[in-house]
Parts: structure tokens; C-alpha cells; sequence
């Protein structure tokens, strides 16, 4: 059942999504067709100087924007398919399929990080109508390994691949399972449920913000200025890393028990 | 017959208003029950609590002997009394998902029952008419061999011709080992399906007879009975 669960929940998102995708690449090739075609617009004089300006304008807002769409929007297009789903209309269908809350939850889950991961693909993919022609794959290589060895300084002297997992674990369920706990919430405030999915967000805000500024003054305050070098402090800054996230993640199970607990036991669709 | 459903001490509260108040109710297997009652009266919080889309206050509701789950789910075909199938999906695309989620559903009978109806499944179903998205949700759920089909106004947005399709359908997919729940205002036209008739006035069940006690014993049929029952 979770498979034919996914596979519904990943058209349903990715109805939305798959199409930015496209604008997202078609908008690149543009901007880079304009640059090769138009590059020397700038030179010319009077309306020809006006359309070059507007046009290539018009082009790079688009692009911009599917940037941004594609990267934020996935989030957007979650929140309002796990709403749509199982808090509103659909749910009298989706909550009365033989499956668990469970189930339902999981599939969201994997089909939202699936859709995360596309996301960030695209949008990394999405710079090669740029680079293609311009910049070789060894420059690239190299200015993206001296990147990964600073961060590998600095945050991850310690640990590296387990602060990494967890970092992707985070960011493949953790925003996800905070939207479906603020709008899972929020539905126990009948009539104000958007107003109670709002509070539930900023309770999580206060907590998880207060609790990690401690764990990140704890870590800050046993780290020696005297010996003021990069391992150091990289040694430092990779534990407080590693313990931000662990909380953050035992934050988002607490959040999952919640969601689970409500929908099960405490359940009034609109 | 075996008992389908057990309602104890059943009770729903919204906030302070009471919608349902203390029910007590079984539900044999083999029947066609018509659940009555004027607006507010609970009917659709009562049917919303047998299918797990609402949390009883207080009381308990059992389904083969079993709480609201997925066993329950398995055996329950539910028709809401709003359109709640995603309606970016083709018609087709919607039996298909039926018959992914829902082993006992029959591809055949829903094929029949749409050229029945004149309903295309290559639309989309969000470009069809309010009646017509009523009249495919009814019908994916009356393609099911469940074992308590519980209908939320399943005939209030349709055109009496079709009407009178529907409930033929619904005569047709009775059996001894399944029990129908309508929920309905338009008695008239369900009163020669129904076998037992459930009035339900302020949440509580004001009377729970078979049709042929009503005629024989007031004389009078459930039509007038209910106007009676509950005339303004």
C-alpha cells in the first residue's frame, strides 16, 4: 500500500512541480541565448537599446523567479497537498482508504524529499547553460573542492559524515514534518485552524530556538581563546554543529509523535 | 443476522454544541437503513464517526467488533456528501485508484454503471457537472463488495431519472452478508428501498422500527411519519 500511496502523492506534487522544472531550464537556455544573441545590444542606440533592455529584463526575472519557485515553492506545494489531503475535502476519501496514519504520513514524507532532492538537483542543473562553453569541468571541480575544504574546516573537522547525513536527513524531512505538525495542529482549533497552525509555528520557533542558542553558548564558552587556531576551533564548531542537528532532529521526532498522536486520536476534518 | 455496527454510549461535542448524544444502535447485516433526521440533527457527524474522520467524545463505535481503523476501512465504502476525490484525475484515473486501494472493488460493475449513466471516463473529473461528480463518486463506491456501505445524501444532487438508476443500483448490490446506511432528506423517493428507518432528532435516536412496523402498526408511512416527528 506505501507504494501505491507514493505514487499517488508524488503525482498529486508533482503536477505543480515538474512544470516549474521546465520553466526553470527553459528560462536558463533563454537568458543564455539572449546573452549570444543580444550580448552586443548594449552598444545599440534609441527603441533597439529599449527592447534589448526589456527583453533580456523580462528573461532574467523569469529565471529568477523559477529559482526561487522551484527551491521555496516545493514547500509550498507540500504544505498545501498535505492539507488538501488530509485535512480537507480529499481527507474523506485519503482517511478512509484501509491504510495507517502512519502510512500516510511516511508517503508524504518520501514523496516531499524526493521532490526536495529534484529540486536542488534542478537548480543546480540549471546553471549548465551558463557554464557550458564558458567555464571547463576541471575549473569547476577545483573551485568546488576548495569550497568543500573550508567547510570541512570549519564545521566538519570532526564527524564529517555523520554531521553530513544528518544535515540531509534534516533537510529531506525536517521542514516537511514541521508543516505537517503546525497544520495537523492548527485543526484542533476548529474555525481558527490556519490561526492555530500559525501558533504552532511560532511555539516551535521559541523552543527550537532557545534550547539550540544554549547548546551553541555551552559549546562557545568551553572553546579555549587562548589557543585561537583553525582546528580549533573547527573541532569546536563541528560538535556544536553535530549537537544542533541531533536536536533539531529529536525536535522534528517529537513533532512526527505529535502528528501521529493527533491525527489518530484526536481528528476533525473540516 | 450479524451485527455490522455498535454504537455505545456514543456522544460528539463541537466546542459546547452537542451533535450527538449518547447513541446507543446496532446494525444488523442484510438491511437497507435509512438514517433521517432534519439539518443538524447529527446525521452526517454520526456517519463521520463510524468512518474515523471524527473523534467521539465520548462512547465508542464498533465496526465487526473492531474501533475505526484500517480493518474497519476495508470493510466500510463510504460516500461523503461532498466531492472528495482529487479532481485533477480522469475518470479512469479515479477507478483505477479504487481498485488500487480497494481489493473488493469491481472494475466491471464501475465500467457498466459510468456507460450506464453516460459518463465519460476519459474527462477530467473537475470539468464535470456537480451532479455528474456526484453521480462518479456513487458509483465508485457502490462498486465495492463491502460489508457496510454508509451513503451521505447519495441522491440529493442528482436528477430524478438518475435517481431512480441509483437506487436500483443500490437494491441490486444488497445482499444477506452487507448492510446499506443512507442518509437522506428525500425520503419519498427512498422509502420503498429502505428496510428499517432510523429517526435521528438533536443527536438521539428517536425511533429505530422496520418500514413495515411503521405502515402496519401507525398506519401511516415514513414520509408522513417524519413530518410528523419533526413538523416545525
Amino acid at each position: 500500500m506505501l507504494g501505491k500511496l507514493f505514487k499517488y502523492d508524488l503525482k498529486s506534487l508533482g503536477r505543480f512541480i515538474f512544470p516549474l522544472y521546465a520553466v526553470l531550464f527553459g528560462s536558463a537556455i533563454a537568458v543564455r541565448l539572449f546573452l549570444e544573441l543580444f550580448g552586443s545590444g548594449a552598444d545599440s542606440q534609441g527603441a533597439a537599446s529599449f527592447v534589448y533592455t526589456l527583453l533580456g529584463s523580462v528573461i532574467a526575472i523569469v529565471y529568477f523567479l523559477s529559482i526561487v519557485a522551484s527551491i521555496f515553492g516545493v514547500y509550498v506545494v507540500i504544505a498545501i497537498n498535505y492539507h488538501k489531503s488530509l485535512m480537507s475535502d480529499r481527507g474523506y476519501f485519503y482517511l478512509t482508504l484501509p491504510v495507517s496514519h502512519d502510512m500516510h504520513l511516511i508517503s508524504k514524507l518520501l514523496a516531499g524529499a524526493l521532490l526536495i532532492l529534484l529540486s536542488a538537483a534542478v537548480f543546480v542543473l540549471s546553471f549548465l547553460p551558463f557554464i557550458i562553453g564558458n567555464v571547463q569541468l576541471p575549473e569547476i571541480l577545483d573551485v568546488l573542492g576548495k569550497v568543500w575544504e573550508t567547510i570541512r574546516e570549519l564545521f566538519l573537522s570532526k564527524n564529517a559524515w555523520l554531521i553530513l547525513t544528518l544535515l540531509a536527513i534534516g533537510y529531506l524531512f525536517g521542514i516537511q514534518i514541521l508543516i505537517f505538525f503546525c497544520i495537523t495542529v492548527g485543526q484542533l482549533i476548529p474555525n481558527h485552524r490556519v490561526l492555530g497552525a500559525f501558533l504552532a509555528f511560532i511555539a516551535h520557533m521559541i523552543l527550537s530556538r532557545s534550547i539550540s542558542g544554549i547548546f551553541a553558548a555551552a559549546g562557545l564558552e568551553r572553546l579555549d581563546i587562548e589557543i585561537f587556531d583553525m582546528a580549533t576551533v573547527g573541532e569546536a564548531l563541528s560538535g556544536i554543529l553535530l549537537r544542533s542537528i541531533i536536536y533539531y532532529l529529536i525536535i522534528y521526532a517529537v513533532e512526527y509523535v505529535i502528528t501521529r498522536f493527533v491525527m489518530k486520536h484526536k481528528l476533525n476534518i473540516e | 443476522m450479524s451485527i455490522i455496527l455498535e454504537a455505545r454510549d456514543l456522544t460528539k461535542y463541537y466546542g459546547r454544541d452537542l451533535a450527538v448524544d449518547n447513541l446507543n444502535l446496532t446494525l444488523e447485516k442484510g438491511q437497507i437503513i435509512g438514517l433521517l433526521g432534519p439539518n443538524g440533527s447529527g446525521k452526517t457527524t454520526f456517519i463521520k464517526m463510524i468512518n474515523g474522520l471524527l473523534t467521539p467524545t465520548s462512547g465508542m463505535i464498533l465496526i465487526n467488533g473492531e474501533k475505526p481503523g484500517v480493518n474497519s476501512k476495508k470493510v466500510i465504502s463510504y460516500l461523503p456528501e461532498r466531492c472528495a476525490l482529487p479532481d485533477w484525475m480522469k475518470v479512469k484515473e479515479l477507478v483505477k485508484m479504487y481498485g488500487d486501494f480497494f481489493t473488493d472493488f469491481s472494475y466491471d460493475k464501475a465500467r457498466t454503471m459510468l456507460s450506464d449513466l453516460h459518463l465519460d471516463e476519459n474527462k477530467p473529473y473537475k470539468t464535470l457537472s456537480k451532479g455528474n461528480r456526484e453521480k462518479v463518486q456513487l458509483i465508485l463506491a457502490m462498486s465495492r463488495q463491502a460489508e457496510l456501505y454508509c451513503l451521505d445524501e447519495p441522491i440529493g444532487g442528482v436528477d430524478p431519472a438518475a435517481r431512480d438508476y441509483i437506487l436500483r443500483t443500490i437494491l441490486q448490490n444488497y445482499n444477506e452478508e452487507a448492510a446499506v446506511l443512507i442518509s437522506t432528506h428525500l425520503i419519498q423517493d427512498v422509502e420503498s428501498t429502505l428496510d428499517r428507518a432510523l429517526f435521528l432528532k438533536e443527536g438521539q435516536i428517536v425511533l429505530n422500527d422496520t418500514v413495515d412496523n411503521i405502515r402496519e402498526q401507525r398506519g401511516k408511512s415514513v414520509d408522513a411519519l417524519f413530518r410528523e416527528v419533526f413538523a416545525c
